[in-house]
């Protein structure tokens, strides 16, 4: 093609980006040594002495995490360690499953409808290794969606290794319809009666074809794949919705049609909290999302920080998301995933707990992207995505240290080029005490959860 | 009838005769070149180089050696070559002997790519819509590039590219080979992988096929010919690569780009030769540089160069660029032979192409320097044993 | 420079706010009283800690400031009336406000925002406009400003700017108040300049390149520190020729009498560099170099050179794509600026409007929990949002940190204005409650002072 006045021989298309020039020659030396130091799949790599927060079944306190063949083995505190492991010393560090990001990153290369992430998906975009600097090591995907919404995915940034990218695919149905797209939601509700009337009839030849085998099987209507996947429960179906009127439009759909929703964005769901109870319906929130109130009405509207309280309160189950649902390099920090902690920091801020606060970006979010039988929690028998921090993960301080991926550790900040620089100041200053941090015993009711210092 | 059928299988052997003689037009020219009486005659020209150096690309540099061509093939190079006395002796002094460079991807010449999404349509060749006359070949020629491979551009399963010399008035005259090889532009995703699979699909157990697509497809299959398969990005190339699983004898050899690096080590594994442009690129975000060649090689690579830019300044300036690449790290040698030797691999050539040994093609450079060095000139341009080119300026110092 | 006509009517218009101008001109560089002692009630808090930012040096470090565990505040009339170390007596007539699990830190100050500007914050027709001041049209009641009091955020410096290379002049107020009046601590806050970037987007019919843009600054600068010397001479020596009233020179006077600072917007090391040439070098100016991204931190040393000159970093926190080093590394760009000398910085939110991708403006406190994590200590990211904001602006007089005779702006929260994950509870402006979280109640009854549980929200 033609590109100004010099032909190329290959399309520029999109660049994939890359860590820097230290980080590439760790990558490159390790493409041409012997493999690989990392794998740690015949062998059994110990990670030990950290506060493990196994987030669906505690904290161990000073124990260790026992990982084989990409799986996680055993947590425990003085559990024994094969002679021959891997050790990696994680005192005073807190170890955590990595984060699930239920986030829309938006996989440009997936074309129409019928196209499958899976065969485009490319293991160098430089979002995967944002990913594993920031520990968030499942995050769901979705492709441009064509009427019928595009195909969805969840991956895993497993950078340079394109075969242990796909986590599961596909992983939703969007539902593309906002509440005031009248045509779209006509569209929905006439094709979901359509699969609704199929699946009856479906049922009822069935029961009858036991008695008259010559019963002809009810026609197929065409297009109503999806919907099917949604009635049977297969598949959430995952729809747009912000203002408390939009979210009350969607459960109208869950009353009638009996599939599993999850709202995007929620957020006035906090109005609205009891009637989104009411139903099997999950919601992914922004907990600093700004909406102004709306002045026209008298009921409570618009965002609020005690949306996630809100919605903890009434039994609502969700995930928690950024406004910048991806991997930012504009030069903000702290609005996107590369800080999903402090997202869930503010919902803490809001009067969520913490430990619901922690699920949201681990286990619940797993739940809602229908991985939590792999990922989102440190359990024996899931998948050794295991993050090390160097403080509690609310704190602002608070960086991974290492991130591992199927067992294999796939980022050590001091080896990076992202952050091996920051040094944090010896907070030693007189006359801010370092226990501003940690908590005056004196002044403060002592903490259930520690805020810890980085090196 | 007997007497008939005698004079048949006559006229049949005179027409095929001068039908061979009429065919042979290089023979023919360059026999009306070198004898100078303008008899066209048959007997085999014989042309006897002497050089203070000749840089044989793949068996050293022979110093004050002499290479003797009888008609378009090398028949001796050494120290010790018996010149015959009917030979033109060409005495090229105190100045290099190169082979003539072998750019395998090229499209100077050829109307601009399809448009339009992956399709594949194998039976398109370039040979059929080669245009000879045009001033590009010339320049191509006197940047000393004696073979040219030409693909036709547009996603998917492009067609059959076709190699030339760069020299000629005829399509004849100038095609080496009319399939040179099978060029696919790939990249991930789903509609894309569709068009492949079938491609392969439908050529898979076969032998022969009345489809022209599939009758391509098949030689490719089989490793008749190269199947020269373009990725952006390693990401493409990875699925490329799993999606070629089970290739069997097909001849892949890939033409990369920036960052192809990061999977060199399954290209080594694989085995797969690799065509490369021959620049330095910025890393994304920093000012550090990448000289892409030089990290594949020295990972194990075989690399066959291509300029920057596909278009006829680049070919031009091709050498300057090899020669930065060697500045910038890459080993010399390396870089001669991803110039001559490597390419003429890639397009399965090897046999009579890209280095100076016995048997060869006759296409070779005289330099007045070292073909890496920048200021060096080329002088003369050979090709199957008949100059086609003669450096007009005289240099100044 | 300007069409004739334009000057015309930009005259006719500015002398109609003349008036106004010149009544306030002169009180333009002092603080304008602050808010009215009838009504105020007196409070006493109890805190668990007391983070002042006053400074006191401990063992020869410069930076520290006053902590005191288990203080007592007593505020009156809008002011602190004393901070006692221990629990001592509360005096009677005050009420009771018992934070004596939290901490108590002063009211955030904010350098370098645009909410609150109503009608429009970029007069884009011209590419200088001297003469605007945003006080005229700040509406102290938009959302942004009420939410800021949320997050702590007790004073603002709001501003026009940045579309063109003099935007106008900005106004200080404070974020909670009886009435409009009462609520502003200066009406000329700061001039305000772009040098660059934004003004290139074709703000103005004249100056596309940067040369005439820093030309056509210097060429203002240059009539205002004329101007400036013509009154000051005859103010000396009343014989001399009155000079005539210019009202867009009469604003800029202020700057060039050192009554208020010029806060240049610019980036990158060659912006910074001339906004410090320019402005605090050949016209003296005291100035607050603002954004300064891009690399300008490469001038660090430049900027810590010079007394006259205070940094200012915000939005942006990190230079990464778009910086100076292009190594790949995320360079935090307060960190950078104080490695290389630079003290007595303040972060910024620039913040616009009120939405989610801009950081709001009660976000102030989490733009310096960022940049602590980028490599500053705490205690520099939290005088970055308090003393050191007042002092740039010169307000530190009144707020910026808890001493006795300054306005009573506190904020009460659990851990430290950079802890995310605790939220304000408390918030006093001029001595008066401004925001309590719901959920909260420390403020008990004169009689029986007895702290309710806190419900768990």
């Amino acid at each position: 093609m033609r590109d100004g006045n010099r032909t190329r021989w290959t399309t520029r298309g999109t660049r994939p980006r890359f860590p820097g020039p230290a980080a590439t020659a760790v990558l490159t030396a390790l493409m041409l040594c012997v493999p690989s130091i990392l794998s740690g799949e015949a062998k059994v790599t110990a990670i030990k002495g950290g506060d493990i927060y196994t987030i669906t079944s505690g904290i161990v306190r000073n124990g260790t995490v026992l990982v084989k063949d990409g799986k996680i083995l055993r947590i425990g505190q003085g559990i024994d360690i094969p002679k021959d492991a891997n050790v990696v010393d994680v005192r005073g560090k807190v170890v955590m499953p990595g984060l699930v990001a239920a986030a829309t990153m938006f996989m440009p290369a997936a074309g129409s409808g019928s196209d499958k992430i899976a065969d485009s998906l490319d293991p160098f975009n430089y979002s995967l290794s944002m990913a594993l600097a920031s520990g968030v090591t499942s995050i769901f995907a979705a492709g441009r969606g064509g009427p019928g919404g595009g195909p969805t995915a969840v991956i895993k940034p497993t950078y340079g290794d394109l075969e242990h990218m796909l986590l599961k695919e596909p992983a939703a149905e969007n539902i593309n319809v906002a509440g005031y797209q009248w045509m779209e939601r006509t569209n929905f509700i006439l094709k979901m009666r359509q699969a609704k009337d199929y699946l009856r009839k479906l049922a009822e030849y069935e029961k009858a074809k036991a008695k008259n085998e010559k019963l002809e099987a009810p026609r197929k209507p065409p297009d109503i794949d999806a919907c099917l996947r949604l009635l049977r429960r297969e598949m959430p179906g995952r729809l747009r919705a912000a203002r408390a009127g939009e979210i009350l439009k969607a459960l109208e759909l869950v009353n009638e049609f009996p599939f599993r929703l999850v709202i995007e964005g929620g957020t006035e769901a906090w109005t609205v909290a009891d009637a989104i109870a009411a139903r099997d319906v999950a919601v992914i929130v922004t907990p600093r999302v700004k909406q102004r109130p709306d002045e026209d009405i008298s009921q409570p509207s618009g965002s609020n920080v005690e949306n996630a309280a809100i919605l903890k309160r009434a039994g609502v189950k969700f995930a928690i998301l950024p406004a910048t649902p991806y991997f930012s390099t504009g030069g903000f920090v702290g609005r996107d995933l590369m800080t999903l902690p402090m997202d869930a920091a503010a919902a803490v801020s809001g009067g969520l707990d913490e430990q619901t606060a922690l699920e949201a970006i681990t286990i619940t979010a797993a739940r809602i992207l229908g991985v939590d039988d792999r990922v989102g929690s440190l359990q024996e028998g899931k998948d050794a995505d295991i993050i090390v921090l160097g403080g509690h993960p609310f704190h602002y301080d608070t960086f991974v240290e290492m991130t591992f991926v199927d067992g294999k550790l796939m980022y050590e900040k001091n080896k990076s080029i992202y952050f091996s620089h920051i040094r944090r100041y010896d907070d030693k200053v007189p006359g801010l005490p370092s226990d501003a941090r940690r908590g005056d015993p004196d002044a403060l009711p002592p903490r259930e959860l520690q805020r810890g210092a980085n090196p | 009838m007997r007497g008939n059928s005698r004079k048949m299988v006559l006229l049949a052997w005179v027409s095929f005769l001068s039908t061979l003689a009429w065919t042979c037009p290089l023979g023919r020219q360059a026999s009306a070149r070198a004898d100078t009486s303008g008899t066209s005659g048959t007997p085999e020209r014989v042309v006897a180089i002497k050089a203070d150096r000749i840089d044989t690309v793949t068996n050293g540099v022979i110093q004050n050696g002499v290479i003797l061509i009888r008609g378009t093939k090398i028949s001796e190079i050494g120290t010790n070559v018996a010149i015959p006395g009917t030979a033109e002796i060409i005495d090229a002094g105190k100045q290099t002997v190169f082979p003539g460079l072998v750019s395998p991807v090229s499209d100077i010449g050829l109307s601009s790519a399809q448009r339009g999404g992956p399709a594949s349509h194998a039976r398109y060749r370039v040979a059929d819509v080669l245009y000879p006359y045009q001033h590009e070949y010339q320049r191509v020629l006197q940047a000393g590039f004696t073979t040219l491979g030409l693909v036709p551009r547009g996603q998917g399963v492009a067609g059959q590219g076709a190699v030339i010399r760069p020299a000629g008035r005829s399509r004849e005259e100038m095609l080496v080979a009319e399939s040179g090889m099978i060029w696919i532009e790939f990249r991930a995703d789903g509609r894309m992988k569709d068009v492949i699979r079938k491609a392969l699909e439908s050529a898979k157990n076969k032998e022969t096929s009345d489809d022209p697509d599939v009758a391509a497809m098949i030689r490719a299959l089989q490793g008749k010919i190269p199947t020269f398969v373009s990725c952006a990005r390693p990401a493409d190339t990875i699925h490329l690569l799993d999606l070629l699983k089970e290739r069997d004898k097909m001849k892949l050899v890939l033409v990369l780009g920036i960052e192809s690096h990061r999977i060199a080590e399954r290209l080594v594994k694989e085995k797969i030769p690799v065509v490369i442009p021959a620049s330095i690129e910025f890393e994304l975000f920093t000012l550090t540089r990448i000289n892409e060649p030089d990290l594949l090689a020295r990972a194990g690579v075989q690399i066959a160069c291509v300029p920057e830019s596909a278009d006829v300044e680049g070919l031009e300036d091709f050498r300057r660029q090899m020669a930065a690449l060697v500045k910038c790290g890459l080993d010399g040698q390396t870089a001669r032979k991803a110039m001559t030797i490597y390419p003429a691999e890639a397009l399965g050539l090897d046999y009579r192409l890209g280095s100076l040994e016995k048997g060869k093609d006759a296409n070779l450079l005289v330099l007045d320097g070292d073909v890496l060095d920048a200021t060096t000139t080329i002088q003369k341009v050979m090709i199957e044993g008949k100059i086609v080119y003669e450096n007009p300026w005289e240099k100044s110092q | 420079m300007r069409p004739t006509w334009l000057l015309g009517a930009m005259c006719a218009f500015a002398w109609t706010c003349c008036v106004s101008s010149v009544a306030r001109a002169d009180a333009g560089g002092a603080a304008t009283p602050a808010a009215q002692q009838s009504s105020s009630p007196k409070y006493a808090i109890k805190a668990g800690k007391i983070v002042t930012m006053k400074p006191k040096p401990v063992a020869g470090d410069s930076r520290a400031v006053e902590v005191i565990n288990h203080g007592l505040i007593l505020v009156s009339a809008g002011k602190i009336e004393a901070i006692r170390p221990t629990d001592a007596n509360v005096p009677q007539g005050y009420t009771v406000i018992d934070a004596s699990d939290r901490w108590a830190m002063p009211g955030i100050v904010e350098s370098h925002t645009h909410v609150g500007t109503e009608g429009g914050f970029n007069d884009m027709v011209v590419s200088l406009n001297p003469e605007l001041c945003i006080s005229d049209c700040v509406d102290p009641e938009d959302i942004a400003v009420r939410k800021a009091v949320t997050g702590g955020v007790t004073t603002i410096h709001t501003m026009p700017g940045s579309g063109t290379n003099i935007a106008g002049f900005t106004v200080i107020v404070k974020t909670a108040g009886a009435t409009p009046e009462e609520r502003i601590v200066r009406k000329l806050g700061a001039m305000k300049i772009a040098n660059a970037y934004n003004p290139e987007r074709d703000g103005g019919d004249l100056g596309r390149t940067r040369m005439a843009m820093s030309w056509m600054v210097r060429y203002m600068l240059e009539q205002a520190r004329e101007y400036t010397e013509a009154w000051r001479a005859y103010e000396q020596d009343n014989s001399r020729p009155k000079p005539q009233l210019k009202p867009e020179l009469e604003n800029m006077r202020q700057a060039f009498e050192g009554k208020i600072p010029t806060i240049i917007h610019t980036c990158e090391g060659w912006g910074v560099m001339q906004a410090i040439r320019i402005f605090g070098d050949e016209n003296k100016l005291r100035i607050i170099v603002t954004h300064g991204e891009g690399g300008g931190y490469t001038i660090g040393r430049e900027a810590a050179k010079r007394d006259n000159v205070s940094v200012n970093v915000g939005p942006r926190l990190v230079d990464h794509t778009w910086g100076a080093e292009y190594d790949g590394r995320m360079h935090g760009i307060v960190s950078e600026y104080c490695s290389r000398g630079v003290d007595e910085m303040s972060i910024n939110t620039d913040s616009v409007g009120w939405s989610s991708y801009i950081a709001p403006q009660e976000e102030l406190c989490f733009q310096a929990s960022m940049a602590a994590r980028l490599g500053i200590d705490d205690l520099t990211a939290m005088k970055g949002i308090t003393i050191n904001s007042a002092r740039a602006l010169g307000i530190d007089d009144r707020v910026g940190s808890l001493e006795v005779g300054k306005d009573a702006d506190i904020v009460i929260k659990k851990g430290t204005h950079l802890d995310v994950a605790s939220p304000v509870d408390l918030v006093l402006i001029d001595g008066k409650i401004a925001y309590q979280r719901h959920g909260a109640n420390l403020v008990a009854d004169k009689s029986s002072p007895t702290r309710q549980k806190e419900s768990q929200s």
